[in-house]
This record gives C-alpha cells, sequence and structure tokens, in this order.
C-alpha cells in the first residue's frame, strides 16, 4: 500500500523502545521505504526528538524503564496531537489496552515478536491516518483564518454602518448574541469531531461547563449491559477508570434529574463527598428508540436556580453531538478490542496458519507460522496442509484469499520411519542368527581340533599352551554366539531356575567393548533365591540397560551392579554416574520408540522391550535419577517360592 | 567300528574322524548328503554320524534316501544314526526317531571324546 499524496521528503517515523535489537531490526524492516526511520531507546529521548523533528508517526515499547509506552503516548498525544500513536506489545491483558486506548488513543497495537508484513501495514495506514489528519486540521486551519477574515469584514462593515444607522443598534446586539451563541455551538461540535476517545470527549464536554464556574469536574457513567458500568473521572490531570458492577434501577431513565434523592444516596455512598448539588444527564444513544441510555453524566455544582437553565439548556443542546460521539468512539474501542482478540486467537494457535492471496503471496500469518517457516529449520519437518478459500468482502468489492492450515505430521512420520527401523532391526536379528549359526560350526571344529591335539602331543611340547590359547579363543567365540542366538531365538527357550548373578554375569562378555571404558563394581548377595525365567530374555534386559547406562556415560563413569532380596522379590540394579533423566522424561522413556539419541544409535526399544519383559514375569522396572548425577534402573523379579 | 562322517564343515568332519582314530575306530568322511548316501552303501558303517544342516541333502534326506534305495529283500542296515544339529529347537530322542535316526547331539561340542565315548556306548547296547 502506498501512501495517497506522496509528500516531498519521506513521512517520519519515531520508534521507541529499550532495547537496541528491536531497533536495528525496525531501521532493517522500513530500509528502502519511502519512510524516514528516527529511533529513541528511552522515552525522554524521544519526547526530546518530538520537539525537534516533524514525526508523522510514533511505534513505542510498552514496558521501558522511565515510563510505560502508554504513558509516553500519553504525553506525545497531549503535545503533538497530530501523530499518530502505534504501541509494541508482548501478549498484555485486556486492562492495559483499555487503559492505552483510552489514555493514549493508540491507534494500532502490533504484538511482539511482530510479523514483518503486519508491522509494515500498520505503520503505512499510521501515516496515511497522519495524512489525512495533517490535511484535515490545515483545512480547519484556513476555514478560521477565512472566518476571521470574515469577522473582520463584518465588523469594519458594522462600525460602517454603526456610524450611519443608529437605530439599529437594538437588534444588532441581539442578533450577536444570537451569533455568538452558534458560533459557540458550532466550535463545540468541531472541536467534538476531532475526539478520539473517552478521556478527550470528557475534557471537551468539561470545557464547555466549566464556563459555568462552580461545576466541577463531572462523572460520566458508562452504561454496558445492565448490571457493569465503567466510571470515568479526572483525578489530578489523569483521567481514571473503573468498572462499577453495580448500576442503581433509577440509573437507566432517560430524565434529567436535578438532586434526587436516589442520585444524592448513591453519590455519598460511591464518591463519598459532601454534595452540595447533584446534575444527573442521561446520554442516549444515536438510535433514538432505545428507551435506556448508553451513558449518565454526574456533576456536582453549586449554581443557583438560574444558573442551572442555563447550563441545561447549553448541555441539551449539545447531548445529540455528545451521543454520537460517544458512539463512535465505543465502536472503535469494541474495534480495537475484537482485533487484538482476533489477533491472540490466531496467534495462540500451536499449528501455523497462513492467509494467502491470489497470487501465493502470504499476507497474513500467526505466530506458529512465522517461527516455524523463517529462521532455520531446526530439523526436517513434514505437513498436511489443509486449504480453504474465503471472500472477505470489503466496503463494495469481494476479496478472495486463501487460508491455509499447516497440520504437523512430523511426529507422524517419525513413528511411521522408527515403525520401518523396527522391522529392519527384526531382519537384521533373524540374519544375525544365521551369521551366528554359520560360525558356531567350524569354531566347533576348530576347539575339537586343539581338544585332540592337547590330547596326542607330548606335554613337553612348547606348542602345548598355543594350542591351549586357540582352544580358549574359540569357547568365548562361541560364548558371544550363544548369547547372540538367544536374542534371535527366544521363543524356543525354555524357562529356568536361576540365580541372578549367574544370570548377569554370564550376560557381561557380550558387553566387553561397551564395558571396556567404565569402572564395573559388583555387590551381590550370594543369599538371593532363585527366579524362574528365560534367560535370554533376562538377558536382553540386563543387555539394554547396561548398554544405555554406558552410552550415558561416556569415558570414566561408574558402573554398579546391585543384588539383593526383598519381600517376596529378587533384585537387581544397574547405576551409572551418566547424564540423569530429565523429570519430564521419565515416564515417556518407556514409550516404544522414544529416544534421545541420534538415528542409527537409538530405536527407543530397549526400555519399552526391557520393561514388557519383566512385567510378563510379574516383575517391576523401575527408575531413579537425578540430573548431573546419574540414574539406576532396579529390576524386581518374584522368587521361586520352595 | 566303523563310523561314517557326513558333514559340510571340513574341519568339523576332519576333528571328528580324528577323535575317533584316537581311539582306533575305522572312520570315512563324505562332505555332502549325496555323497554320505554312496559311502553308506559302499562302506556298510556301524554309526552314521549325520549333519542336519547341510546344502543339498539334508541328514533327514539323507536317511530317507538311503532307505529308499535298500532292496526289500536286502537286509536292512543296522547303523545306528545320530543327527548333529546346532539349533537350540527340537532336539530329544523322540524327535530324532520321529526323523527316522536313534539319537540328536548338540553341536557345539563341549569335549570331542565325552562325544566318542558317549556314541561307543550307543552301539554296544
Ligand atoms: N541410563 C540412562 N541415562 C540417561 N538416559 C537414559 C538412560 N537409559 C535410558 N535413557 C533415556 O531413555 C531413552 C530411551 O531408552 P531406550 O528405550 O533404551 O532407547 P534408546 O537407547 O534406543 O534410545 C534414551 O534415548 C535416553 O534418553
Ligand atoms: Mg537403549
Amino acid at each position: 500500500m502506498n501512501v495517497q499524496q506522496t509528500p516531498k521528503s519521506p513521512p517520519k517515523v519515531l520508534f521507541v523502545d529499550d532495547e537496541e535489537s528491536i531497533l536495528s531490526a525496525a531501521r532493517r524492516l522500513l530500509r528502502g521505504r519511502n519512510i524516514e526511520i528516527i529511533t529513541a531507546t528511552s522515552p525522554l529521548e524521544a519526547l526530546e526528538i518530538m520537539t525537534k523533528e516533524d514525526c508523522w508517526v510514533i511505534v513505542s515499547d510498552y514496558r521501558m524503564p522511565e515510563m510505560t509506552g502508554t504513558e509516553l503516548l500519553e504525553s506525545i498525544k497531549r503535545k503533538f496531537p497530530h501523530v499518530t500513536r502505534l504501541m509494541l506489545t508482548g501478549f498484555l491483558e485486556r486492562p492495559v489496552i483499555k487503559e492505552a486506548i483510552n489514555r493514549a488513543s493508540v491507534f494500532r497495537f502490533i504484538t511482539k515478536p511482530w510479523d514483518e508484513t503486519e508491522l509494515i501495514l500498520g505503520i503505512e495506514t499510521a501515516i496515511q491516518h497522519s495524512g489525512r489528519r495533517k490535511t484535515n486540521s490545515q483545512l480547519v486551519h484556513e476555514i478560521g483564518v477565512q472566518n476571521q477574515l470574515l469577522e473582520q469584514l463584518t465588523q469594519n462593515l458594522e462600525s460602517e454602518v454603526n456610524k450611519r444607522t443608529q437605530g439599529i443598534q437594538e437588534s444588532k446586539t441581539l442578533a450577536e448574541s444570537k451569533q455568538r451563541l452558534v458560533r459557540e455551538l458550532t466550535a463545540f461540535v468541531k472541536n467534538l469531531s476531532r475526539v478520539e476517545d473517552v478521556s478527550e470527549l470528557y475534557d471537551v464536554v468539561f470545557h464547555e461547563m466549566r464556563k459555568f464556574h462552580d461545576v466541577s469536574e463531572p462523572y460520566l457513567f458508562l452504561l454496558e449491559g445492565q448490571k457493569k458500568s465503567r466510571l470515568i473521572w479526572r483525578s489530578s490531570r489523569n483521567i481514571r477508570e473503573k468498572v462499577v458492577n453495580q448500576i442503581p434501577k433509577h440509573f437507566h431513565s432517560l430524565s434529567v434529574r436535578t438532586s434526587s434523592p436516589d442520585d444524592l444516596i448513591w453519590w455519598k455512598q460511591n464518591v463519598k463527598k459532601q454534595c452540595r448539588s447533584l446534575l444527573a444527564i442521561p446520554i442516549r444513544a444515536r438510535e433514538t428508540s432505545s428507551t435506556q441510555p448508553v451513558a449518565v453524566m454526574m456533576v456536582e455544582h453549586g449554581l443557583a436556580a438560574n444558573a442551572l437553565t442555563l447550563l441545561l439548556d447549553r448541555i441539551t443542546e449539545r447531548l445529540q453531538a455528545v451521543s454520537i460521539v460517544l458512539d463512535k468512539i465505543l465502536l472503535r474501542e469494541q474495534l480495537v478490542m475484537a482485533t487484538q482478540q482476533w489477533e491472540a486467537t490466531f496467534n495462540g494457535f500451536n499449528d501455523p496458519i497462513a492467509v494467502l492471496d491470489q497470487q501465493d503471496r502470504v499476507v497474513r500469518a500467526n505466530k506458529t507460522y512465522l517461527k516455524t517457516f523463517s529462521g532455520p529449520l531446526q530439523k526436517e519437518r513434514s505437513f498436511r496442509i489443509n486449504t480453504y478459500s474465503i471472500n472477505f468482502a470489503s466496503r463494495s468489492t469481494i476479496i478472495p484469499r486463501i487460508v491455509n492450515y499447516y497440520y504437523d505430521t512430523t511426529h507422524e512420520r517419525d513413528l511411521y520411519l522408527k515403525l520401518v527401523q523396527s522391522e529392519k532391526l527384526a531382519a537384521v536379528g533373524l540374519f544375525a542368527g544365521n551369521i551366528a549359526h554359520e560360525l558356531n560350526n567350524p569354531l566347533s571344529g576348530i576347539r575339537a581340533l586343539t581338544q585332540i591335539m592337547q590330547s596326542e602331543i607330548e606335554t613337553t611340547n612348547p606348542f602345548l599352551t598355543d594350542i591351549h590359547e586357540i582352544e580358549k579363543a574359540a569357547i568365548r567365540c562361541q560364548q558371544i554366539i550363544k548369547n547372540l542366538l538367544s536374542f534371535s531365538e527366544p521363543s524356543n527357550d525354555s524357562f529356568e531356575e536361576v540365580n541372578l548373578n549367574d544370570m548377569i554375569d554370564s550376560t557381561l562378555p557380550l558387553l566387553k567393548t561397551a564395558l571396556r571404558l567404565v569402572n564395573l563394581r559388583k555387590y551381590y548377595d550370594s543369599n538371593l533365591g532363585i527366579v524362574c525365567i528365560q534367560s535370554s530374555q533376562i538377558q536382553q534386559v540386563i543387555f539394554n540397560l547396561i548398554n544405555n547406562a554406558t552410552q550415558a556415560m561416556g569415558q570414566d563413569g561408574t558402573l554398579t551392579l546391585r543384588t539383593w532380596s526383598e519381600g517376596r522379590y529378587s533384585c537387581f540394579s544397574i547405576a551409572d554416574t551418566g547424564s540423569g533423566i530429565p523429570i519430564e522424561i521419565q515416564e515417556r522413556i518407556f514409550e516404544p520408540f522414544f529416544t534421545t539419541k541420534g538415528v542409527g544409535v537409538g530405536t527407543g526399544l530397549g526400555l519399552s522391550v526391557s520393561r514388557s519383559i519383566i512385567e510378563k514375569y510379574e516383575g517391576k522396572l523401575s527408575l531413579e535419577s537425578s540430573m548431573g548425577r546419574g540414574s539406576t534402573f532396579t529390576v524386581y523379579l518374584p522368587r521361586v517360592i520352595k | 567300528m566303523k563310523v561314517l562322517i557326513v558333514d559340510d564343515e571340513f574341519i568339523v568332519a576332519k576333528a571328528l574322524a580324528r577323535a575317533f582314530e584316537s581311539r582306533n575306530h575305522q572312520v570315512v568322511l563324505a562332505h555332502t548328503g549325496e555323497e554320505g548316501v554312496e559311502k553308506w552303501e559302499s562302506f556298510a558303517p556301524e554309526v552314521v554320524l549325520l549333519d542336519v544342516v547341510m546344502p543339498g541333502l539334508t541328514g533327514p534326506q539323507v536317511i530317507e534316501e538311503f532307505r529308499r534305495r535298500q532292496d526289500s529283500n536286502s537286509p536292512l542296515s543296522s547303523a545306528k544314526i545320530v543327527l548333529m544339529t546346532a539349533h537350540s529347537g527340537v532336539r530329544d530322542r523322540a524327535a530324532a526317531h520321529g526323523l527316522g535316526a536313534n539319537e540328536f547331539i548338540q553341536k557345539p561340542f563341549e569335549d570331542i571324546f565325552s562325544l566318542v565315548t558317549q556314541i561307543e556306548k550307543m552301539v554296544v547296547r
């Protein structure tokens, strides 16, 4: 969008934020556009700049050290009313937003971190707005000048006429006073037309009443529904606002009341002031068919009956204009709130959403979209896109738009990939089983031959020890193969009554490489009792737990194996001095496919398989872990009762 | 006694042969199932040690083939048949009988000489 009347020099935008990084981001963003950006790192600096520079728009952060954004913008509004005010916000609460709208007439809120298109659009719209206001006020100014000229002209004419006509003097005075009244009314309406928020309205109305001297600052009640109202008043220069939850019935009446007992009682209870006389003026909504006021203005005064009538006359004359403006303000307020709410909702979605135009350009997107698709992608993610088209109606034209809703399927895809991986794993297991058999055969031949040779050569032969070494190596190989086989053929395994100490020791040779770098400590209880299990399965559990432990430790850790008996259980624990497991994932690590290890390292199956095996024996697998200290996995297996 | 050893794994066959020979038995080796059937007929062993898994004819198929070739008139071979298997599945005597053999032995052998002793006892019985 472009500024309609391109000014000779680019419009100036003042950006205020106490964070330099934000300012430089803004500078970068606005570079190359027909906008001159000026920055300030503090509200005071901003106020100083404003006295020197003719800025069109000010964009201010909310949280800053010296004063809040609302306070800054409020004082800008007072001193430089033509500058359009934008506010950057994190997630703000309604009261803060309301306050900013009412005190500082904030034109638009832009949430931080900002969406670039949104920010640019906001600034450009604000520039247009300022532009329009500038031309407006210029017009008003010109009209003023012309009026003066006219007045002068009239005076001149009048003095001419005066000289000539004496008799008309009386009627002239009368006409003059009428003219004055009309002029005042026009001025009032003109002032009103510039009003943008409740506090400005308040000021204009009060300014009007102050002409009557003995009138104190009014209280304005905006009635929202039957039960709630907003009370607006001024206290030491500031406009205050609060919510009042009880509205007396008579507030809904449409008649003007002077010191009615109901009002007086209510006033004393709620405003707690000594009260002289009280004037209550209901303000109707614009649609005059409504039987209830949208607002009630209450003024305390010390006016005599005469003056009071004059005041009432004056106010009644102006009430219609006031109610129109009030309508406008309330609508605007609702609009800003609704936009804010809509944006918060839009941004609250955890899935990316984008609105595209017909050329597939993103015209609007929520935060998740920006987070997901801008900046470096952490890992490859996959999405399913739901697309539907929407026609936005704007005045007379229809703007076709496409909404893309991105449904993150990364997790689904990962799960699927892992499933495929685990199937591969099973295939590898089978394959390993076959290889083990292939190797076993020649190994048994080697072993048998060494036995024969040892029996046949003399005991003095130096080869005897060599041959013995060969036999030992063959035996060790066969041991490894036997363990490997127990993984691939668990179902053939029969139940055995074993001692857990032996069970663990028979598994350790399989983990030789894994255990090479750690210190191993064993504390075995010799009085453990017997458990009835399928060896290969329990071996598999031990294998998984020790593997995890050594992977968590790296070099120089200590692995402690402990066995004991407890109640009806034989127990063993495997403790490491590794990284520990964050409490948030302590339950999740038992889920199938849950892994924190890289592709090719972790399958996420170890613990889930282990737990299901142990539970099959009516045992328990539990975990204790503290970050940085290490983890202990404990297995409880029911003892065989003899 | 006369021992026929059928095993495709050369070193296993050789080790078994050596062990039996060291106890003064007469050994003939075959490295395939087909060769095993031939030598069974020509050598007329008292003990046949048969590997189960072999390329070509498997151990049980060797037994079948040998039986098939026996004329109904000619006397059935009285050899004791021992199947050698590395698989840890079914491996009891009943299973061996089902396959036409007398016994299963488990590979790998822990002690080759006690295996020889075990088979010697089997033949005497
Ligand atoms: N001893 C341990 N120390 C720290 N973390 C562990 C330990 N054991 C398991 N884990 C965590 O639990 C997850 C799941 O373990 P597991 O089911 O064995 O699958 P994998 O080891 O293939 O990742 C691991 O990725 C790891 O994050
Ligand atoms: Mg693991």
